[in-house]
């Protein structure tokens, strides 16, 4: 026989992962216009007891006055159950606060990660869509939790017979829940085609990854090509491998490109400029603007 | 000397709290010589913005209140009999100012809406049989109040496209509430005057007309305006019809007085999909289903900006 609470477990798990999966299309198409001044994850206790109800909360103050919050996703929360769900929405002159508090119970001692909640919105102040990540009151993008007081209940196996009863069952739920998964899969991808997510949501997440500077080796090259070939289309393709250099993706703007970790230097962020100006200029600042471009390279290279 | 736009958004800012948009939206449509909606809550500093750009550059200011029994002599003006000389006198309406405010234009019938328009339009009016031209520079700034939708004539499409951009006006954050407060409670601000002059928005323009648009960046424009003629996806049911021509020429237009005001003679990338929304969420012809499946219009047309991959 399964854990009491595995079982839940999972049925809570996959439940918000269909719940994720459902939300994830309509936030592309349905982005609410938001003033997000904090969103915040903790726990009413950082050491839960094993077996005892405790609370995480989340918290989400907007500047603007909306009647409910769409597209805040839940995280999966591994060994916890859920046993309860409560929202509050409350407007006044200063905004909007939301508040959800999950009912929990973990089933198992240990340490715990949750990740972040995360909720889609156009973030008013620059008009762009992001994804905003719930913090802990630390700042952290995980809530770290550490069960303890007792050990984990024990699994009741009666010979052979049982454990074997016990994988069939196992199986046939774990069967009958990707049967679900794929059926909500279905009726959503039929009910509600993938709208093409704005490339400027990729924005805060992309800020997360490990910023690469572009290989010297790279410019050199493409400062060799540029004297070469001091034309539009020379500089055109310098910008095109300055551009990948830094793992800019196609259509991304200077503002995008100078968004990047990997640009926050100030001589190759001299370069990305400099770049930009010789591509699009006009013909007359052409030459100069090439030089300009050959010099910051230059300098970066130096 | 001729002063720079960004000293006219400077003075702005310090006669008005927040709302950059607007501030911003106001010295782009000075420079590309368009005409500006602003829809948003009553209460939100639209008309003292506008009375603060005509002050800043020393224009003349008028504003009108839409009301349903308003009549289009009531905007353009009239011609009186003067029983005195015994001949019929023309008396110029409020449209004859630099920066003109149509306050709640959506509470006017059709007929008077046509007759601003038109105005805006042609930059003429003619009254009898007398054809006065209208001053240069000459501003449009209409609001609409989206909130006490009954008793109001919406605007059809094709007027809303006379209108260069359209912002959203929003409530102030609490730091500019309280800004608010303490500026506006201790004495009444009065909006800088001269800060330019109606010379220097002739010579922006001109200026602004001079700026570089290269190919790509033109293809990149046309590409954004057919990309809301033929949506695809979960937006196709929300939109009846695309943008229109002159949105391509708005988006144009505004893309170089952004590089006007940011004192370059080459429109990049960055201008054309920040001033790209502006120019298109009143041109857009959205169907019952967005208001029906409560669907955000800005979220629609941000995607389609961000559809065409910039060059």
């Amino acid at each position: 026989m399964l854990p009491r609470g595995s079982a839940r477990s999972l049925l809570a798990g996959a439940a918000i992962a269909l719940l994720s999966l459902a939300a994830a299309p309509a936030a592309a198409e349905q982005l609410a216009r938001l003033n997000v001044s904090s969103f915040t994850m903790q726990a009413d206790t950082a050491q839960p007891r094993l077996e005892v109800p405790f609370h995480i909360i989340y918290s989400i103050h907007v500047a603007q006055r909306v009647v409910a919050l769409q597209n805040m996703i839940l995280p999966p929360f591994g060994p916890l159950e859920i046993q309860g769900d409560e929202q509050h929405i409350t407007s006044g002159t200063d905004g909007t606060d939301y508040r959800e508090s999950l009912t929990v119970v973990s089933h198992q001692t240990g340490h715990i990660s949750i990740p972040a909640a995360w909720m889609d919105a156009i973030d008013a102040r620059d008009g762009k869509p992001k994804k905003f990540l719930a913090t802990t009151p630390a700042g952290k993008d995980t809530l770290e939790l550490d069960v303890s007081g007792g050990s984990l209940e024990p699994i009741s196996i009666d010979g052979g017979a049982a454990l074997v009863r016990m994988v069939l069952r196992t199986l046939s739920f774990v069967g009958g829940l990707c049967v679900i998964a794929l059926l909500a899969v279905f009726v959503v991808a039929r009910r509600r085609p993938h709208v093409e997510r704005p490339p400027q949501a990729q924005g805060p997440v992309e800020v997360l990854s490990e910023p690469h500077p572009p290989p010297e080796l790279t410019l050199i090259s493409i400062l060799a090509n540029l004297r070469s070939e001091p034309t539009r289309a020379g500089s055109l393709a310098a910008r095109a491998r300055v551009w990948d250099s830094i793992g800019a993706p196609d259509g991304a703007t200077l503002d995008d490109v100078l968004e990047r970790p990997a640009a926050q230097e100030p001589r190759l962020r001299a370069v990305l400029r400099a770049a930009e100006r010789a591509a699009f200029t006009h013909d007359a600042d052409l030459s100069t603007a090439i030089a300009t471009l050959i010099a910051a390279l230059e300098a970066y290279v130096a | 000397m001729n002063a720079h736009p960004r000293a006219l958004i400077e003075a702005l800012e310090r006669t008005i709290v927040g709302q950059r948009d607007v501030v911003r939206a106001l010295v782009l449509a000075a420079i590309a010589d368009g005409h500006l909606l602003l829809e948003g809550p009553p209460g939100l500093a639209k008309t003292l913005a506008c009375r603060a750009l005509a002050a800043a550059l020393d224009g003349e200011f008028k504003r009108v209140q839409f009301t349903p029994d308003l009549l289009p002599s009531d905007i353009v003006g009239t011609r009186v009999f003067d029983q005195r000389d015994g001949a019929f006198a023309t008396v110029l309406g409020p449209v004859f100012a630099n920066v003109v405010l149509a306050d709640e234009i959506n509470r006017a019938p059709a007929k008077v809406q046509s007759a601003l328009l038109e105005a805006m339009q042609e930059r003429q009016v003619t009254i009898g049989p007398q054809t006065h031209a209208l001053p240069d520079p000459f501003l449009v700034m209409a609001t609409m109040n989206p909130l006490d939708a009954d008793g109001t004539y919406a605007l059809p499409l094709a007027q809303m496209d006379r209108f260069l951009l359209k912002v959203a006006v929003d409530y102030p954050s609490r730091e500019e509430e309280a800004e608010i407060l303490q500026r506006f409670a201790i004495r009444d601000t009065q909006p800088l005057r001269g800060v330019a002059t109606l010379d220097d928005v002739r010579t922006w323009r001109a200026a602004a007309r001079a700026i570089h648009l290269d190919e790509q960046l033109k293809r990149y424009v046309v590409d954004i305006v057919l990309a809301t003629r033929h949506a695809k996806g979960d937006a196709r049911p929300y939109v009846d019809r695309g943008a229109s021509p002159r949105a391509t020429l708005a988006i144009v237009n505004l893309a170089r007085a952004r590089a006007l005001l940011d004192d370059r003679d080459f429109v990049l990338p960055d201008d054309v999909r920040a001033v790209a929304p502006d120019a298109l969420r009143h041109r857009i012809g959205f169907s019952y289903r967005l208001q029906t499946d409560r669907v955000d219009p800005e979220s629609i047309v941000c995607a389609f900006v961000a559809s065409v991959p910039a060059p």
